[in-house]
């Protein structure tokens, strides 16, 4: 989803050659080779790093530099065992040397219990329980993604890409430079850092999440850094993986209904988050308004660049970047025209566009578990509306859990009314109501224009496959389900309605797939 | 050498035992004697009186016994000599394998000493033989060779003795005291003469020349000092005694004929000998203790003893034990434990009161607490006790019983006892009762939502169906027979609610606006239902339409339920939580504790207590227990409302009982370690709850919303302003009226003065009247027959209450029958009075002397005011008065039947009355209008002008005052828990604003000032309720947590517990006339306590306790 802008390389490397060289023992290392060591980091160029690191090692072998070196490597090759071993042999009489120390120590200590599992193109690290589950759904994804993103970009990475999953947020807070504010306010639950992908499990979210198109996107960054040597400013690089993270499912929507509507808003009264507020870090942005604002602003630039350049743009663009050439220059030789001549021809563009407002759409808010081992409902009626309809909700499931079906639909109706907002909540309450007294018809209509706002909405998926299981329409059923049990993997009535949906079908290798999936979380 | 100073210090160690020996047999053996003397010799005194007289005898065989015992184990044994070869012997004799060695070692050792050549044996064998005797004397423990078999019996025996005269002194101590009493002193055991007992002289029975006799007897009786008696004397007494025990009694006697001596012979038995005054005269006396008789025995001049046959019998009187009553000014079947219980009691001794003690049994334990002691013998007592619950060992639930025990000062028989009434009572248990009242709660929601889908569903579809008059009678019949059945429920609840400590205000409110605001919707679908049968039976009915009224009513009805349910479900959720959050705590605390208890016995690596560990084992199973009652119950009954129950699907009790289990075997096998990690087990299980209930608390809505709590800020600020604002106009207006006053006092002061001596004459007038009337009443024939008739009703009153109670308490049906023919009697009885009450014609003169005191009062008070010139006091007052005196007057006219002559009277004396009334009404009229006239007069334009200003001014103040009112309106209506009395209370003073603004305009300052300060106090009061709502909304959220410190356990102190304030407004009970009659000082108490507010539907309160007792 998103990812810290690096700092400027030259400042940073010359930064480390004067620092260390005053911390590193009295061992003469040349600054540049200390330079290089830390240039190729930065690039995430890893391998290289690697060899250069170790023939520097064999010179001087007492060089508190070299060392330092080695640990960042090892950190960004993911043996944080090892790279906190070699950090200890460092001084810490600098506070990079003591930061670099803390977010080892954390990330070695936060992932000491996971266990890995590997396919062609990617390890994948979690903690051992039900997060098992993911691997399934993240080899899919990830593999399309090598195969789709590889071809777009022109470029396949050599080595495996490390891909952790942490169980809740607060793990993931300590091994990443957000907060917890952070992630509540951003709702970020992903990044591309250190040269790997990290990513909070959905099974620590009451409803699940777009996961795989997020793996997807953080993939995408991956590639962006590696392939442009760490050089394409942050808003292009959220741009095209927000603009391509569907494409390994063939998907070219990339513009939620609720990203377009605040675009559309944004756009009319003219609020915009320009490319400078982005800085450093999208996540960092004050409200997840923003932060979606943003997100459509750079992928709706970068549908105009590819509309108006073709898709070749983008590598092309890479490769001069990483040929060390200065973005606005790459820029200006590949469109012929400078950055804010682009803005302006997107602004144009992004009108033209005629993006649908849905009016009383609301972010549906990332809610997280307390309490990950229990099995919690969620307090949801603070997600519903105002207060009046809040409490209509209230009386309407107080009413449907006596039985009194009829009284809680017109509850539920007196809450839709009431409400300001469109709460795909209590549209699939209204749906679940009507299915109890068959009213199949009336309860599609209600969840397909939900899931028409809200696309991955799990509930509404999961109500959906629901709907057509008990209607007996089994192929539509399953193709709901499914799309559920990929937004939440930990949701176990899916995964049991699967099984059936797919013995009533006579796929038996699917449902053996999904049983032995049901079998991690069960 | 070395082995026989060896030797040697081995026989003197014998020796030394053997004296320490002896001397502690020998101080065994003379404490057994000297406590088996006194014991015989007192069970001597006991069963052979006689043998008292023996004390020489006594004496010198115990003597003897001591000399022998003394000789025996200390004198011989000590001082006769016991050598070392002694000790060697006595060694040998124990230890034979000895073979004589010791004893020759221990001679042969003296050779040593001495010279070499005088002995016959070599230093060498000598040498030899301690060389060998040493090692075997090394073996040997001196102690084994005493004997101590005499010694160990010696002190059993001495521990028997001494365990027997423990006993003896426990349980019958008179059988010391008065053994020793009667060797030391020795008397009859039962008559004792202050004269030496004579020895028995020999007694002719023969016939003798004089034939004796005693002419005169003269008695002196001194009584008991315990009885405060003075001494009396009985001249020409018959000789018959008549007293209490332990009076001494004088006896002066005069014979016919001249006698040398003379004793008196008790029983037969017992002589006593008197002293001779002269010839004839004999004085001599007797200690009475016993009934029986007395004789006198004389001695004639030949010295021979003659007994008068003649026997004067002596009778024993009787002191009574001492009675007392207890009066409780306000028995309650349930006490909070911290609350005072006031008991009055009155007690009665014929001779003198020694003690009072409460008696009370809590939970089949008694306890004793001393009320009073007395210390002069007085002889009846009244007082009251203040007996503070709180210093008693009692929790909640507890059944007390109590009594008052009385003791006189009888300290020759010992005391005697009284007992008063036995009362019980219960230890009102507080979780007990919130429990209840949640479980009532949830009945309440579940009929409202009940109510409300029907009016939902209904209601719907009749809006589509605008001509369907009977499926709208039908809606509202329904509605309105569920909402009384609702409105009835919820005033239970407000009641109950109402007395523990878990129902702030804000919960009262809530319930308060479900009863007002569902009775309104009912009344008003009672009216359309009375409007619907009228449609309903006119002829053109169907082409009536149904009026939106009636969607509007039934509208009107489910928003009002909708809120309810809502606020409903939110307090119960808050009741429920905290009751869990209070076990939940109880139960932290006692893993907490055992596992301390663990910690400590892996520290000490000692043997666990295994049964105080079982308790806390056990206790915390009970915890869990009832924590997972608690959840199913609450999670099963309304899974939406409270707790997550998935989220408890890993807690439940099996498995926590099997772990407990484990833990308990664990610890009886001693592996603490393993018992404390299946404790942390349980204690993690158990932070999931904690985890779960602390969120639930943090997600808890607060009852009032950020929006209405600023709108309450907000209104507060307004209101301050209105308070200055109205205080300033008070000000205002009083300075004006001030000043006008002062300006009339000057001109009307001689007319004033002259006004009050008219007054003042016309008043004594009527007091005069009406205290001959009093008079008059009280000692008139027939008013004395009426009080006769009345006291006779009361009694019979009384009779027929017993005997309906004894009624219902018979158990067989014969008993029953006695009792209703008995009560039948009575209720004759009761309906004869009434008959002779009425046939006397005086019941409504009698009421007017019942209220005669009071009407004298108000016309003292009148007086009073007259003198001290009170214009405006005064008329007040008569303004109260004389309709009284009218009212009277009207009755006597207009009652049938009355007795001429006492009606005449009283008739022709309030005509008088009225007569003088009505003069004082005209002159006060008249000086009222002509000061008011002149008042208005003496206002100054500029004056005129002020008012009309401060008129404007309230007349905005006024309008701020009606928009507050009505938001207070919509506040309610928008949340429950905002109490009407605020809107209301607003509206009043809105209202009192008007009336000063009016006042104002027209001048009137005096009506002004009352209203602009009635105002005031309207805007204080409203000031203050919001104030205490907006702190109690803190609280009513915070509630909880208070009770999770006392919850069950009583630890959360109710504020209102022992509790001042809602005591003092507690109803007084009288207790019951069948009773006792309470003394006059308790009755003034009493009636004096009630006079206080009480809370109306306390009696009623109570009667639904005893109800829910016996369900």
């Amino acid at each position: 989803m998103t990812r810290v802008f690096k700092i400027p390389s030259v400042c940073l490397m010359l930064w480390f050659t004067l620092v260390l060289q005053a911390t590193a023992t009295p061992v003469n290392v040349p600054p540049e080779g200390v330079f290089a060591g830390h240039k190729l980091i930065d690039d995430w160029n890893i391998e290289q790093a690697d060899t250069f690191i170790d023939t520097l090692i064999k010179k001087f072998p007492e060089s508190g530099d070299v060392h330092f070196l080695k640990a960042r490597v090892e950190f960004l090759k993911g043996n944080y065992e090892y790279a906190v071993k070699i950090l200890k042999q460092v001084g810490e009489s600098h506070s990079e040397v003591r930061d670099l120390k803390q977010l080892v120590h954390d990330t070695h200590k936060a992932t000491k219990s996971f266990v890995a599992r590997e396919s062609e193109h990617f390890i994948y690290r979690f903690q051992q329980g039900p997060d098992e589950i993911l691997v399934h759904y993240a080899t899919e994804v990830l593999e399309k993604s090598y195969e789709v993103l590889g071809k777009l970009l022109n470029y396949y990475p050599e080595e495996k890409v490390l891909v952790e999953f942490y169980p809740s947020r607060e793990p993931f807070s300590k091994i990443s430079p957000l907060t917890l504010q952070d992630i509540d306010t951003s709702g970020t639950v992903a990044l591309c850092k250190y040269n790997r992908i990290m990513m909070i499990s959905p099974g620590s979210l009451v409803r699940g999440y777009n996961w795989m198109d997020t793996l997807s996107h953080e993939y995408t960054h991956y590639l962006l850094t590696r392939k442009s040597k760490n050089n394409l400013p942050l808003w292009m690089h959220e741009g095209i993986a927000k603009f391509y993270e569907a494409r390994w499912r063939n998907g070219d929507e990339y513009l939620t209904p609720i990203m377009g509507t605040i675009l559309a808003r944004g756009l009319k009264k003219d609020y915009l988050i320009s490319l400078d507020q982005m800085m450093p870090s999208l996540a960092k942005l004050k409200t997840a308004e923003d932060v979606q604002l943003a997100y459509a602003e750079v992928s709706t630039m970068i549908e105009h660049l590819t509309q108006t350049e073709g898709d070749k743009i983008i590598p092309a663009l890479l490769d001069e970047l990483a040929n060390g050439k200065s973005f606005d220059e790459a820029l200006s030789d590949l469109l012929g025209k400078s950055l804010d001549t682009f803005q302006d021809e997107w602004k144009q563009f992004a009108n033209q566009k005629n993006i649908k407002t849905i009016p009383g759409l609301k972010l549906p808010g990332i809610q997280f578990k307390a309490d990950r081992s229990s099995e919690e409902t969620d307090k949801e009626y603070r997600e519903v509306g105002n207060r009046k309809s809040q409490d209509l909700t209230f009386l309407g499931d107080i009413l449907k859990s006596r039985n009194f079906i009829k009284s809680a639909l017109i509850e539920y109706q007196r809450a839709v009314d009431q409400s300001e907002t469109f709460s795909p909540i209590l549209h699939n309450k209204l749906a679940k109501t009507h299915f109890i007294i068959k009213e199949f018809d009336k309860a599609e209509i209600l969840l397909k224009k939900s899931l028409g706002h809200y696309p991955m909405f799990h509930t509404t998926l999961a109500s959906m496959g629901e709907l057509y299981f008990s209607t007996d329409d089994m192929k539509r059923s399953r193709d709901y389900y499914e799309r559920a049990v990929r937004v939440n993997p930990f949701n176990p009535f899916a995964h049991i309605r699967l099984m059936a949906v797919y013995e009533k079908l006579g796929l038996t290798e699917e449902k053996e797939l999904q049983a032995e999936l049901f079998g991690y979380i069960d | 050498m070395e082995q026989q100073a060896h030797i040697e210090s081995f026989l003197n160690r014998v020796r030394r035992l053997r004296s320490q020996t002896l001397v502690l047999s020998g101080t065994y053996n003379l404490l057994i004697y000297i406590i088996g003397s006194y014991l015989l010799a007192c069970l001597m005194a006991w069963v052979y009186p006689p043998a008292v007289e023996r004390t020489g005898l006594a004496i010198g065989i115990f003597l003897a016994g001591l000399v022998y015992i003394v000789f025996n184990f200390f004198i011989r044994n000590l001082f006769a000599h016991f050598s070392r070869d002694d000790a060697a012997l006595l060694t040998e004799s124990t230890y034979p394998d000895l073979n004589n060695s010791l004893i020759n070692s221990s001679q042969l050792g003296r050779s040593l000493e001495g010279s070499k050549q005088a002995s016959p044996i070599t230093l060498e064998f000598i040498h030899e033989l301690h060389r060998r005797t040493a090692p075997a004397v090394k073996k040997i423990d001196p102690s084994s060779v005493i004997d101590r078999s005499g010694r160990t019996r010696g002190r059993n025996y001495l521990l028997a003795t001494l365990s027997s005269l423990i006993l003896i002194a426990l349980f019958i101590p008179e059988f010391l005291t008065q053994g020793y009493e009667h060797w030391v002193n020795p008397k009859s055991p039962t008559q004792v003469s202050k004269l030496q007992p004579t020895e028995p002289g020999p007694v002719i029975s023969e016939a003798t020349d004089t034939d004796y006799s005693i002419e005169s007897l003269e008695l002196t009786l001194n009584f008991p000092s315990y009885t405060g008696m003075k001494t009396e004397s009985v001249k020409a007494s018959d000789g018959k005694i008549h007293v209490l025990p332990g009076t001494e009694v004088e006896i002066s006697a005069r014979t016919n004929a001249p006698v040398a001596g003379a004793d008196l012979v008790f029983n037969g038995k017992d002589n006593f000998a008197m002293s001779k005054e002269n010839e004839v005269a004999l004085k001599g006396s007797l200690l009475v203790k016993e009934k029986g008789f007395y004789q006198f025995r004389v001695k004639t001049s030949q010295g021979n003893k003659h007994l008068i046959a003649k026997k004067y019998p002596v009778t024993l009187g009787k002191d009574r034990p001492p009675s007392i009553v207890l009066f409780l000014a306000n028995p309650k079947p349930v006490y909070f434990n911290t609350d005072k219980v006031q008991l009055f009691y009155e007690g009665k001794d014929d001779f003198g009161i020694k003690s009072v003690e409460l008696v009370v049994f809590i939970n089949g334990k008694i306890k004793r607490l001393p009320v009073k002691k007395f210390k002069h013998g007085e002889k009846s007592a009244k007082d009251s006790h203040t007996w503070t619950l709180a210093q008693m060992d009692i929790g909640p639930g507890d059944e007390v019983q109590y009594y008052l025990e009385i003791k006189d000062n009888d300290n020759v028989l010992g005391p005697n006892t009284g007992q008063s009434e036995a009362y019980s009572f219960t230890i009102f248990d507080s979780a007990e009762e919130m429990e209840n009242l949640i479980a009532m709660q949830e009945e309440l929601t579940e009929k409202m939502i009940a109510l409300l889908a029907t009016g939902l569903v209904k209601g719907a579809s009749l809006k589509d169906q605008p001509g369907n008059l009977t499926g709208w009678k039908q809606l509202f019949t329904t509605s309105a027979d569920e909402l009384i059945e609702i409105v009835t429920l919820a005033q239970r609840i407000h009641d109950r609610g109402k007395t523990i400590d878990q129902f702030p205000q804000p919960y009262l409110n809530l319930l308060k606006n479900i009863t007002s605001g569902l009775s309104n919707i009912r009344k008003n679908q009672i009216d359309v239902l009375n409007d619907l049968q009228e449609k309903l039976f006119k002829p053109t009915r169907a082409k009536l339409e149904a009026p939106s009224t009636y969607t509007s009513i039934n509208n009107q009805m489910i928003g009002h339920l909708e809120n309810d349910i809502l606020f409903l479900i939110k307090m119960t959720n808050k009741q429920k939580l905290a009751r869990m959050m209070g076990l939940e705590e109880e139960l932290n605390e006692l893993t907490q504790t055992l596992r301390e208890e663990f910690e400590k016995l892996k520290d000490k690596k000692s043997p666990p207590g295994t049964n105080e560990l079982k308790n806390k084992i056990s206790k915390i199973r009970e915890t869990l227990q009832k924590i997972m009652d608690q959840l199913s119950r609450q999670t099963q009954s309304t899974p939406d409302e409270f707790l997550n129950p998935n989220a408890f699907k890993r807690l439940n009790m099996e498995k926590f009982s099997a772990s407990l289990e484990k833990m308990q075997d664990l610890v009886n096998r001693g592996k603490l370690e393993e018992a404390l990690e299946e404790l942390k087990k349980i204690a993690e299980d158990m932070q999931l709850l904690a985890n779960q209930l602390n969120r639930a608390d943090s997600e808890a809505d607060n009852f009032i919303d950020p929006e209405i709590m600023e709108v309450l800020n907000n209104s507060i600020k307004k209101l301050d302003q209105l308070k200055d604002g109205q205080q300033k106009l008070v000000e205002e207006t009083t300075k004006i009226n001030h000043a006008l006053r002062q300006q009339q006092a000057k001109q009307f002061k001689n007319e004033l003065n002259e006004l009050f001596e008219d007054l003042l004459r016309d008043v004594n007038a009527i007091r005069e009247l009406f205290k001959e009337d009093n008079k008059y009443l009280e000692e008139h024939e027939v008013m004395k027959q009426l009080h006769k008739l009345i006291d006779e009703e009361t009694r019979l009153n009384r009779k027929v209450r017993e005997l309906s109670q004894a009624t219902v308490d018979a158990n067989r049906s014969q008993e029953q029958d006695q009792h209703f023919n008995k009560l039948n009697k009575a209720r004759r009885g009761q309906a004869r009075i009434m008959q002779e009450k009425d046939s006397l014609r005086v019941n409504e003169i009698q009421r007017f002397k019942e209220a005669l005191p009071q009407l004298l009062e108000k016309y003292d008070s009148l007086n009073e005011l007259a003198h001290l010139k009170d214009l405006t006091e005064f008329a007040n007052l008569f303004k109260k008065t004389y309709p009284d005196v009218l009212r009277w007057q009207n009755n006597m006219r207009t009652t049938p039947n009355l007795r001429e002559n006492l009606s005449g009277k009283i008739d022709e004396d309030l005509k008088q009355a009225t007569r003088h009334n009505n003069e004082i009404a005209k002159k006060l009229g008249s000086m009222i209008r002509s000061i008011r006239k002149n008042f208005d007069s003496s206002i100054s334009r500029k004056q005129k002008q002020k008012l009309e200003q401060l008129a404007k001014q309230e007349n905005q103040m006024r309008e701020q005052t009606e928009a507050l009112s009505q938001q207070f309106e919509q506040l309610n209506k928008e949340n429950p828990m905002i109490p009407p009395e605020l809107q209301r209370g607003m509206g009043k003073t809105g209202r009192h604003m008007e009336r000063a603004e009016k006042n104002l305009r027209q001048q009137n300052i005096n009506e002004s000032i009352e209203s602009e300060n009635l105002a005031l106090q309207g805007l204080n009061d409203t000031r203050d309720m919001l104030q205490q709502m907006k702190n109690s909304q803190g609280k009513a959220g915070k509630v909880q947590k208070q009770v999770s410190r006392k919850l069950g356990t009583g630890s959360n102190p109710d504020s209102r517990r022992g509790g001042s304030a809602r005591m003092r407004k507690e109803q007084v009970l009288l207790p019951s006339e069948d009773q006792y009659q309470a003394p006059k000082e308790f009755r003034e108490e009493i009636l004096n306590a009630m006079k206080k507010q009480t809370p109306k539907d306390y009696q009623r309160m109570v009667m639904e306790y005893y109800r829910d007792l016996v369900k």
